[in-house]
């Protein structure tokens, strides 16, 4: 594999990241939030939260593993062009990970205990950094652009975005609705993505490891790619059966 | 302190909370994939007690599990955020087994587990049990991995530095020496042992305080309960024996390359940590030696001044918490001022970020961690202390939610609601509606 399709792997990574992840966080944003159909909104109650977290469960290991080796492949293929980012986004790659942190210990400490107050303590933990994680990954996103106005936009549009992919997920695994809205909201999800990939390609390419180095870590990446691919196939049709008796409640 | 002397002490804190994670993730993962086949293999009577205890020790392991992928991932990302020179000059060597770790290992490791837990009751017994072997196979490769990365540090080898002198480029020349490098070998099996010895310790630690609450003391266990605890105590002293084993040899063989340049008389921390953990290490070692014994005939069970033993083996559950991190730190130290021995210096490779940006990020992330990390310990302990009271993982649905209130029905018309329908209609009376004449479980306490 050449620096090009270590590129294109590498966007890949991502864009799986934003679309399994980000419905996680946007159910996580909106987890206090029930939209009714008539326009109306109220506060979610406990077990109206607890099938959100359970819509989205499933997604959250084999969700957020895809920017792990995103980032991994940062480090191992590109470690100057990841230098580099984080040198200029300091501030909002440490704003990244720590509200990742927080938001995994939300989703898996929040029903450990049955308090109330445990709960929902934990809940509005959840919100806060879901919310701040879709925000710097978008910021992280603009920082790549290269202009502080571009990481302010993209921050905000990935926060509203994951809102509606977060939401459109939940309804699909609930059948409130049909798949089409999930299939819009991933292409928005996506966009971003894809077009700082676009925009931040040369500087990309240009902070790589040496073009043989690339090609035996490629073999590996090669060989890896269909158990990688099969495991997250089974992982996906978890998540297309409707919610029901089946499935485990653990978030 | 400078940024650098910040960096390095961040780094430091963060990994030494990642590893205390790692630890009981590897060492109990092993255990709980026998429990589990033990479990999908019984027909009898004996079912119910190793379903109870995967579920038990699965959701251990698992609320292990989670901060132990929050810290790694908070981990991850040091590198390029403080030491950026170590990947201009070492991307390719140091760089590509943590990449291989990511893609490889952990990318497999992490999405099993996910299947493990959500497909619970989606696949057959039998490939459920396979899915956590997998689980397990991959975390220690992924740990083989780390060593493998680590041990270049320690002990650079199969590498050669190319390009102009004042900014060098190390290329692999030689992977199957890296990859046999005693650094990364030694290490990791080491590593394993103290691994393995912390998964004995917790399994004898909770079992011990079951079967002191118990009572007990007759030959055959009162119910399914003790005979789990019991089954326990067995597995986590073999657990351990295994452990203090590998931990005590492989210790010991790794002076092959450890004190080559006189790394332990240069600083007198590693010295005493070092003395500290061997002497440590000899005691755990005598007692895995007399356990065993006490297991013939259940005597452990059975004899007198049992409850006093509980208690002890209870006391002593973080040892090997302790000495592990001392290890690491021996390690790790005895390095210093090296980031990769006596190629690069950290001073050398840390980025340039004011001391006061490293001090705020410190403050946040190590600040963040430690209190994730004691909330975590926290709930481990009351999991553990619950014991197979309303274990969550592999429940079914319908009991989980009855804990918020809900019906087992509530799901079901959640998941009823026909496209495009009376979704507010549900929401008002499916959820809202609470079964009114059951008292909260919740509320209740």
């Amino acid at each position: 594999m050449n620096a090009a399709t270590w590129a294109v792997f590498l966007t890949v990574l991502f864009v799986g990241w934003v679309v399994l992840d980000g419905a996680v966080q946007g159910a996580g944003a909106t987890l206090l939030q029930e939209r009714d159909p008539d326009g109306g909104a109220r506060r979610r109650e406990p077990a109206e939260r607890r099938v959100v977290l359970a819509a989205v469960g499933p997604l959250l290991l084999p969700g957020e593993v895809w920017l792990v080796a995103g980032l991994g492949v940062l480090i191992g293929v590109f470690p100057h062009a990841e230098a580099d980012l984080l040198n200029a986004g300091y501030p909002v790659a440490i704003t990244l990970i720590a509200s990742w942190a927080l938001r995994d210990a939300g989703i898996w400490l929040r029903s450990r205990r049955p308090g109330h107050v445990w709960r929902d303590v934990w809940d509005v933990v959840l919100v806060v950094a879901s919310i701040t994680l879709a925000g710097s990954w978008g910021a992280l996103l603009g920082v790549a652009w290269g202009s502080g106005l571009a990481a302010l936009a993209l921050g905000i549009v990935a926060v509203v975005v994951t809102r509606l992919h977060g939401d459109a997920v939940v309804a699909w695994r609930l059948r409130r609705t049909g798949p089409v809205p999930v299939i819009v909201t991933t292409v928005m999800i996506a966009a971003p993505v894809v077009g700082t990939a676009i925009a931040a390609w040369p500087r990309l390419v240009d902070g790589g490891i040496s073009a043989e180095a690339m090609a035996s870590l490629g073999v590996v990446a090669l060989v890896v790619l269909p158990v990688i691919l099969a495991l997250q196939v089974v992982a996906w049709w978890l998540v297309c059966r409707p919610l029901g008796k089946r499935d485990t409640v653990f978030f | 302190m400078d940024a650098t002397e910040l960096a390095r002490l961040q780094f430091a804190l963060l990994a030494a909370v990642h590893f205390l994670f790692v630890l009981l993730t590897l060492g109990l993962g092993p255990v709980v994939a026998i429990f589990n086949t033990r479990w999908a293999r019984a027909k009898d009577h004996r079912a119910l007690v190793f379903e109870n205890a995967t579920r038990f020790w699965g959701q251990i392991y698992l609320v292990n599990y989670a901060l132990g992928i929050a810290a790694g991932i908070v981990l991850e990302l040091q590198f390029g955020l403080h030491f950026p020179g170590l990947l201009d000059v070492a991307g390719e060597v140091f760089g590509a087994p943590l990449a291989v770790e990511t893609l490889v290992a952990f990318f497999i490791e992490s999405t099993l587990l996910g299947l493990w837990v959500f497909g619970w009751h989606l696949f057959p017994r039998a490939l459920h049990a396979a899915i956590f072997w997998a689980v397990v196979l991959t975390g220690y490769v992924s740990a083989f991995v780390v060593m493998v990365a680590n041990g270049f540090l320690r002990n650079p080898v199969g590498f050669v530095l190319e390009g102009p002198p004042d900014a060098p480029v190390a290329r692999i020349t030689d992977l199957g020496a890296m990859i046999t490098n005693p650094a990364a070998l030694l290490s990791s099996l080491h590593v394993v042992g103290a691994c393995l010895m912390a998964g004995g310790f917790v399994l004898v630690g909770v079992s011990a305080w079951h079967l002191r609450r118990r009572g007990g003391g007759l030959r055959l266990p009162t119910g399914p309960d003790e005979d789990l605890w019991r089954h326990s105590m067995r597995a986590g002293i073999w657990t351990g024996v295994v452990g203090a084993l590998f931990a005590q040899s492989f210790g010991y063989a790794q002076f092959e390359y450890f004190d080559a340049g006189g790394a332990v008389d240069a600083n007198v921390a590693v010295g005493v940590l070092l003395e500290i953990m061997m002497r440590t290490a000899d005691l755990v070692f005598l007692g895995a030696l007399v356990l065993p014994f006490l297991l013939i005939a259940g005597a452990m069970f059975r004899m007198r001044g049992r409850r006093a033993l509980y208690a002890t083996l209870t006391a002593l559950l973080p040892l090997p918490f302790v000495v592990a991190i001392g290890g690491w730190l021996v390690r790790e130290l005895s390095r210093q001022p090296w980031i990769i021995q006596g190629v690069l210096r950290v001073d050398e490779v840390t980025s340039d970020q004011s001391s006061r940006a490293v001090l705020a990020s410190l403050v946040l992330l190590v600040g963040l961690m430690v209190t994730l990390a004691v909330l975590d310990w926290w709930v481990l302990g009351r999991l553990a202390r619950a014991g197979t009271d309303r274990l969550v993982l592999g429940a079914e649905a319908g009991d989980v939610l009855r804990d918020d209130g809900a019906s087992a029905d509530v799901l079901l018309r959640f998941g009823a609601v026909p496209v495009g329908g009376v979704a507010g209609a549900v929401g008002a009376s499916g959820v809202v509606e609470m079964p009114r004449d059951e008292p909260e479980p919740e509320a209740a306490r």
